[in-house]
């Protein structure tokens, strides 16, 4: 039994230090729901307070993204687009982290190093470029040409990711697949896979994150209204000029945001001891 | 007719692989001919729907499939910019703001010489035909304007005993008084549109320019541009708050909403969103759209003009649909369709066509009736240079609200910040020269 | 280094006398053609789509190349320019000065956060969640919220701190520019403290419980624990961490487009946005592309110089 004291003392030293970073990161979150919730006469209103609704809570935004926009055909493809650009990057990833961590071959190391310098090539200046290139192979305006380019950013987190991930698994087990016959891909997806599973559950997790995120590329690769992913969507549609639609980008927040919260519920165990392992070593 | 382009031919072979899955569009159909349109989300969403049902039309009327793609008017320049790097993507698209992509993509712009002059006669010609040509050519067909009135709260005009201020001083007086009585004048300062076109208004009020006939020579380091600087600082120490250096384009649209503002320089759009969602004067039950009034667009010492974003259409010339395409815009140019898609538009995007100025709208709603008298003091940005490349870039990096702005806030002094304003310009006209 | 790797571990196996020979070992990890088989889709994905774009983008930098067309060589006239540029060098040093400011209160903030999660066992889930959100926020809307918060007339938080007599009048978040350099670092590192604390948080778990009991044994108090045994065994993850949040937050681009777009007086203006007005609104691609590489080369060498100490320690574990 913890005496009254020792119960309390977790209150002060971390309980309440807490309390500001949770504060910090929640308060915008909430003030978005706040308005995506507001009348807009309340909303324009510089005399009323802004973080309560005092005039009664409206779905109005709610009704004009899924009755005026094409606000749910947009979220379903920024489903698809995002399921398969990670299942896609998680599969190049694991194939390429594997013989990083566990083979020795000529090129290998440059390799290792090549992946990460990816990340210091400007998004912002390679789309030109990219756009070229997604042309030509004739995928401008279908959902596959985000599918394409979107593992050029996934990848290299994937396998930085897994690299380190594989790199904890003890090799013994491994050898002795071996010994008894199995090739290197069965050895991979039958011995090393199932002991991997944070590891791999965390670069999917993240790539999620980022594919769903994306801006740029959903913007330049793809035209059609209903082909558009969900944030494109709602900022083409909502930001009118100088007219700003606030309770529906705000209602589009929401709703967009709510997969990836469904995500992180399910899997943040997975993602924190994923990270663990991949990340530290 | 129909030719299978290289691009629907790829699109067809990539589907093939792609059919299975039935990721994004099913594989074009070769022989149904596709017109596709990029345009810019309507500050009046009305005027899309009625260019959507043109579109439709004119498709139904000629066997084409329409596709008109909507988006908002800061992305444009990406997207242009993708598709000339592409040299793909769609037939028709919006331009602007400002005539200077006609400049920037003049190499990559169908030439619209025979639409152009096929319009102008139904519509009683264009306003000011010389500005629009570029390189001496039709590149791009002027679209529409918002013409920038003062907008104005009577009900606050009349506690002060003022009566239609009617230049830049007027407004200087007027908005010194609301200010001691908590409703500031209001103009955007800082990294945003209409900062460019309402300070760019005042530098030609008060006589200077920032760049010659010629297109070539800087003539921003004037005494009429520091009378110009010398009277913005008055406006921004006396009649405003700071906020205005963070304004974007719709900042001041919800100052004067939100019932602050005494006045703003801006298109009808404010006016317009007041009255659609009901906002009422604070502490009152009165719509504050019906204490707003438009009055003309102020006057300087030196003349009255003023610019506005000039949004223009044009057709890609890698584009496999030219012809069809200019077909649509003849069609769209119609009196009759134009006349529809002003109505739509409440007035708020004015063509640049002189029958098209005096359209009834304007006289449908007394709020709007100064503004076909705006748009015979508009100009283009460069003013009087002609649009080019570089006038594009001296917009695009806000050159003008950051000289100004730097001297308002005494960051700078007025000679400081010309010079500064002077050499950053010079870079930018040499930078564009073109090569023989 | 591989190779030491493998040495070591062949040792450790020799020595206990459970594993095949060294040879086979050996031959174990020599399998060339598979490697080359698992890597290829990787490596032709980034050679198509990462690497032809690159060059190309270097090219351009070297080029005055405009939208559209391939320019010709002009060598290093586009970064002299740029030199020349008051503007760019006032994007410069705002770059500068964001990426240190937020790293530094990312670095800080996030082994607090850090320390304070880890120690969490009651509502363990829903406060690592919570302080997780902002990181999987769409980022083109989660910015729009907060430049709705600092709207100068509707902002939340001048209303607070005007409610409560903190103030009396409008803080100017946005118009002022130092201000405005505060505001987009505070967006910037909201957004980007999650992925700091999290990843530190996975780097508390793996340090071994024992070391923390050794060190208190040998009378370290808690302060003593943390610099002797924490931040020790934390040091590759936080050089990894904070490597990668260099990169990415040199590379912002969305918080400042949306806030300030580079004003007042391009006080905000950062690499990003900058290339984005000179190469795409005007153009300009050779000018934007010398922009976005002007840190190449310092990056590159940072990144070797890095990856290998942060290799060399994880060896050395």
């Amino acid at each position: 039994m913890t005496s009254p004291g020792r119960r309390i003392r977790p209150l002060f030293t971390l309980y309440l230090p807490v309390m500001p970073f949770v504060l910090f990161a929640l308060f915008p979150l909430y003030f978005m729901l706040i308005t995506s919730l507001k009348k807009n006469s309340e909303l324009y209103d510089v005399t009323t307070v802004p973080f309560l609704i005092k005039r009664g809570v409206t779905l109005g935004h709610y009704q004009l993204l899924s009755q005026d926009t094409l606000f749910w055909s947009w979220f379903v493809n920024s489903l698809i687009v995002s399921v398969a650009a990670t299942v896609v990057s998680v599969v190049i990833g694991i194939l390429a982290a594997y013989p990083l961590a566990r083979l020795r071959f000529p090129g290998g190391d440059s390799f290792g190093v090549a992946i990460f310098v990816t990340y210091l090539v400007p998004p912002s200046l390679l789309f030109l470029p990219l756009s070229t290139v997604v042309n030509r192979l004739g995928l401008s305006d279908s959902l596959w040409a985000l599918v394409v380019t979107y593992p050029t950013f996934l990848v290299p987190f994937c396998t930085w990711l897994l690299l380190g991930y594989f790199r904890t698994v003890p090799k013994e087990i491994e050898e002795c697949a071996m010994l008894d016959g199995c090739n290197r891909l069965q050895t991979l997806v039958r011995i090393l896979l199932p002991v991997a599973v944070p590891g791999v559950i965390c670069a999917a997790l993240f790539a999620f994150t980022l594919s769903w995120n994306e801006f740029l590329y959903a913007l330049v690769f793809v035209s059609p209204a209903e082909l558009k992913t969900m944030t494109v969507g709602v900022i083409s549609e909502l930001i009118r000029g100088d007219i700003y639609y606030w309770g529906g980008l705000m209602a589009g927040a929401c709703v967009g945001s709510l997969p990836i919260v469904i995500a992180y519920v399910f899997f943040l165990d997975y993602y924190v001891s994923g990270l663990t392992a991949g990340a530290v070593k | 007719m129909a030719r299978v382009s290289r691009r629907q031919f790829l699109r067809v072979t990539a589907g093939g692989a792609a059919g299975a899955l039935a990721l994004g569009r099913a594989p074009a159909v070769a022989q149904t001919r596709e017109l596709t349109f990029l345009s810019i989300a309507s500050f009046v969403p009305e005027t899309d729907k009625e260019l959507k049902r043109q579109f439709e039309e004119w498709g139904a009327k000629n066997k084409v499939k329409v596709r008109l793609d909507i988006i908002a008017h800061l992305q444009l320049q990406t997207k242009k910019a993708a598709e000339v790097q592409a040299r793909s993507g769609h037939d028709l698209t919006a331009l602007g703001p400002g005539l200077g992509d006609a400049d920037l993509y003049f190499d990559y712009l169908a030439d619209l010489n025979d639409v152009a002059t096929d319009v102008a006669p139904k519509n009683g010609g264009w306003l000011s035909q010389s500005d629009y040509l570029i390189r001496g050519k039709w590149k791009l067909l002027p679209w529409w304007q918002p013409p920038f009135p003062m907008a104005v709260r009577t009900d606050l005009l009349e506690k002060l005993g003022e009566k239609s201020p009617d230049t830049w001083e007027d407004w200087l007086r007027v908005g010194k008084k609301g200010k001691a009585m908590g409703h500031p004048f209001g103009t955007a300062m800082g990294h945003s549109g209409d900062a460019n076109v309402t300070l760019l208004s005042i530098l030609w009020s008060y006589g200077g320019s920032y760049v010659g006939k010629d297109g070539k020579t800087i003539t921003i380091n004037s005494k009429e541009t520091r009378q110009a600087m010398d009277f913005v600082k008055r406006l921004y120490t006396e009649a405003m708050d700071p906020e205005v250096l963070a304004w974007d384009d719709a900042s001041n649209n919800r100052c004067l909403n939100a019932g602050k503002c005494i006045a703003i320089h801006n298109p009808i759009s404010a006016y317009e969103s007041a009255k659609k969602d009901k906002v009422v004067v604070p502490g009152t039950q009165k719509e504050i759209a019906e204490v707003i009034d438009h009055i003309h667009t102020p006057r300087g010492p030196a003349d009255r003009k003023a610019t506005t974003g000039f949004w223009c259409v044009g057709i890609w010339n890698f584009s496999k649909n030219v012809d069809l395409a200019k077909d649509f815009l003849r069609y769209h140019f119609q009196p009759e369709n134009l006349n529809k898609w002003v109505e739509a538009g409440h007035g708020f995007n004015m063509p640049f066509l002189t029958n098209l100025t005096r359209h009834p709208v304007y006289k449908s709603d007394k709020q709007y009736r100064f503004i076909p008298e705006v748009a015979k003091v508009t100009v283009p940005p460069s003013w009087p240079g002609p649009n080019t490349a570089a006038s594009q870039q001296v917009w695009d990096l806000y050159i003008i609200p950051d000289m100004f702005a730097q001297h308002a806030t005494g960051k700078m002094t007025a000679d400081q910040a010309i010079a500064w304003a002077e050499k950053e310009m010079q870079e930018i006209y040499a930078g564009r020269k073109r090569k023989p | 280094m591989q190779l030491k790797t493998v040495e070591g571990d062949v040792a450790k196996l020799a020595a206990r006398g459970e594993a095949p020979t060294a040879g086979l070992s050996d031959f174990l990890v020599r399998d060339t053609p598979v490697a080359y088989a698992f890597i290829g889709p990787a490596f032709f994905l980034l050679l198509f789509l990462v690497a032809y774009p690159f060059v190309l983008s270097l090219w351009f930098s070297l080029s005055d190349a405009r939208v559209g067309e391939t320019g010709s060589f002009v060598g290093l006239d586009n970064f002299a320019r740029l030199l020349r540029s008051g503007i760019f060098l006032q994007t410069l040093q705002n770059s500068i000065v964001f990426t240190a400011a937020a790293l530094t209160l990312k670095t800080v903030l996030g082994m607090i956060l850090a320390l304070l999660l880890f120690r969490l066992v009651r509502f363990k889930r829903l406060i690592r969640g919570a302080v997780l959100l902002p990181f999987i926020v769409p980022t083109a809307l989660s910015t729009l919220v907060w430049w709705w918060m600092f709207e100068p007339l509707y902002s939340v938080v001048n209303w607070t701190l005007k409610s409560l007599h903190i103030v009396n009048y409008d803080i100017p978040w946005l118009p002022d520019p130092y201000l405005a350099m505060f505001t987009v670092i505070l967006v910037n590192t909201w957004r980007g403290l999650p992925f700091f604390a999290i990843t530190l948080l996975a780097g508390l778990v793996a340090i071994p419980r024992e070391l923390y009991e050794a060190a208190e044994s040998d009378g370290a108090g808690p302060i003593g624990r943390f610099w002797h045994v924490t931040v020790p065994l934390l040091k590759p993850v936080l050089a990894v961490v904070i490597l990668f949040s260099a990169i990415f937050t040199l590379a912002d681009f969305n918080i400042v487009y949306v806030l300030t777009k580079g004003g007042p007086f391009n006080m905000t203006h950062l690499f990003a946005t900058y290339s984005f007005v000179l190469g795409l609104q005007s153009g300009q691609i050779g000018q934007g592309a010398a922009v976005s590489l002007f840190l190449f080369p310092i990056l590159l060498a940072v990144v070797f110089v890095q990856l290998r100490m942060v290799r060399k320690a994880a060896m050395y574990d």
